[in-house]
């Protein structure tokens, strides 16, 4: 499966559709749909070796509040990987600036699924969120563009 | 059907603002015309957008008697050193609660320029540097400070539980906790000022401190729950987006050179304004580097840097034990930006542009007397030394976009 490193379903209905027709030109996986479920980034690990999947149940993202957001990692074989810590950092490196507040990362309900709490974007445009994970075994990184409107 | 609506207001915009243009020069037929997502944009400016005034940390915020409380304590200059300066010394109401100063003057020139209380309960941030992380928190440190009102908490708690007038409002609005033994507490005491005052305060036991601390925070809380009270003053753009709300476009609104001021304004590529200046309070309420402070000299001033480092060590902040707040409730606090380097270094708090043109002078020490020198700054950011940054980019506007960008400004 080839996964982009981008936003597979955005926050606009038409750019969605779009989005989703590369997506299958490319065979790429559709993570999630838009609308009540949310929206959902993926993208693969520095070493190739595991998929990292952000979740925000808010569809579109609401610019400047705080929002509860899910991530999960998958090694190839679509294992979600559990007992990891993980950090979420990011910003805008196009206007020169990071992100606006710390999120924090926690095991969540699920299994191999984290909650993030703390996660802000304080305007529209493009963002990167960068989801560093590690355990006694892993030590990778996920790069996600997150392209936000208002 | 939301789509049809959307693309009926854009016509109805572009045929509407084209017949209100005079017939004469042919530029000046040419509609001033929003698409759909333009549309969008200017619906998240809406004031009718925003949320509910919300400070968990202040469940005083909306009693009646801490309101009436707060609006007298306001304007009482006797809870001053030299018996002259109040809240509302800096905050004049007929100046949009501002002074009209470069930087405002309590019983001395403070380093700051004063910012307007327009819509102030929306922030999450007070102070320019964003130092304190709630208004009541905010409202405690000017009776403190030196160059401001120059007393300490002990005067200001002593002064207000023995005006019979206050006295009734507080218990009405707090109850009488922690007031039982006021009678008792030394005329001056505080962690700060002088050594005197700062020795009787060391002399009291730490229950009498939290007595003390927990009178002062109810003062600060009903100062809050008064400027909670004070609203954005409603303008012709708010009248213009209610206007596009309705599908009823009325071209005696905003005038097509302020519709083309409007047009820049939300134009990522032209101006950048919304990057900071966004969402119903025209700002996104966080701190942005754009070259502003002062890194060496007597007038250092390094922002954001010093701000999150002093809110952190605040007894008052949402976390504190004064706080009414759950701890899970200080989402702006638990989630800090702490870094004090990189964006903070140098950052300050975005203000609002509601209401702007009655907020000068401009910028956190009041550098600029007029917007036509603020647009300017942005046309022509500063080149800062080796190693140090801001966010600008300077902007290419002609002279007739600056005077356009300038005319929708003054329609906030």
């Amino acid at each position: 499966m080839i996964v982009l490193p981008m936003p597979l379903v955005v926050m606009r209905p038409y750019l969605t559709v779009v989005m989703v027709f590369v997506c299958w030109l490319q065979g790429a996986g559709v993570v999630s749909a838009a609308g009540d479920l949310g929206v959902s980034w993926s993208g693969m690990s520095k070493s190739g070796k595991y998929l990292a999947v952000l979740h925000s149940d808010s569809n579109p993202v609401a610019i400047g509040s705080f929002l509860r957001w899910k991530v999960s990692i998958e090694d190839t074989q679509g294992n979600k990987v559990n007992g990891l810590s993980i950090r979420v950092v990011g910003g805008m490196p196009g206007h020169r600036h990071g992100m606006p507040s710390s999120p924090k990362v926690t095991p969540g309900e699920g299994t191999g699924e984290y909650l993030i709490k703390g996660l802000k974007f304080s305007m529209a445009g493009e963002w990167v969120v960068v989801v560093h994970f590690e355990s006694t075994e892993i030590k990778d990184q996920v790069t996600l563009p997150i392209i936000l409107e208002y | 059907m939301i789509l049809c609506c959307r693309v009926l207001i854009v016509i109805a915009l572009a045929v509407a603002v084209s017949l209100a243009m005079p017939l004469g020069k042919h530029a000046a037929a040419e509609p001033v015309v929003f698409d759909q997502y333009q549309i969008s944009i200017l619906r998240s400016l809406s004031s009718e957008v925003l949320a509910e005034i919300d400070d968990p940390s202040n469940k005083y915020m909306t009693d009646p008697s801490a309101i009436e409380l707060g609006k007298h304590i306001f304007r009482d200059t006797s809870l001053s050193k030299n018996g002259k300066v109040s809240c509302a010394k800096c905050h004049q109401e007929r100046r949009a609660f501002t002074d009209g100063l470069p930087k405002a003057f309590g019983l001395g020139l403070t380093g700051r320029n004063t910012p307007s209380l327009n819509g102030v309960a929306y922030q999450d941030w007070f102070y320019w540097d964003g130092r304190r992380d709630s208004l009541w928190s905010q409202a405690l440190v000017p009776f403190e400070a030196d160059i401001e009102m120059g007393v300490d908490r002990t005067f200001v708690v002593r002064k207000v539980l023995h005006n019979s007038t206050y006295l009734g409002l507080y218990k009405q609005a707090f109850g009488d906790d922690f007031i039982g033994k006021g009678d008792f507490w030394p005329a001056n005491a505080s962690p700060f000022g002088s050594d005197l005052t700062k020795a009787s305060w060391n002399g009291l036991s730490e229950q009498q401190r939290q007595n003390i601390n927990h009178v002062f925070s109810n003062v600060g809380k009903s100062i809050a729950a008064y400027e909670g009270t004070i609203g954005f003053v409603p303008s012709r753009f708010d009248t213009f987006i209610s206007s596009l709300e309705q599908g009823q476009i009325n071209t005696s609104i905003l005038s097509k050179k302020e519709l083309k001021g409007l047009k820049l304004y939300i134009d990522d590529k032209r101006t950048a304004c919304l990057r900071c200046h966004n969402g119903p309070r025209l700002s996104n309420g966080g701190f942005h580097n754009i070259g502003t402070g002062t890194f060496a000299g007597p007038g250092i001033d390094l922002g954001r840097s010093l701000g999150l480092q002093a809110v952190l060590v605040d007894e008052f902040n949402c976390l504190g034990r004064y706080s009414d707040a759950a701890p899970d409730d200080c989402d702006e606090l638990n989630y800090l930006q702490k870094d004090p380097h990189n964006m903070n270094y140098g950052a300050y708090k975005v203000p609002s542009l509601r209401n702007v043109v009655n907020t000068g002078p401009y910028y956190h020490d009041g550098r600029f007397a007029t917007l036509d020198e603020v647009i300017e700054y942005y046309l022509n950011p500063p080149q800062l030394p080796y190693g140090k940054t801001h966010e600008l980019t300077p902007l290419s506007l002609s002279k007739d976009e600056v005077g356009q960008l300038l005319a929708f400004l003054r329609t906030l």
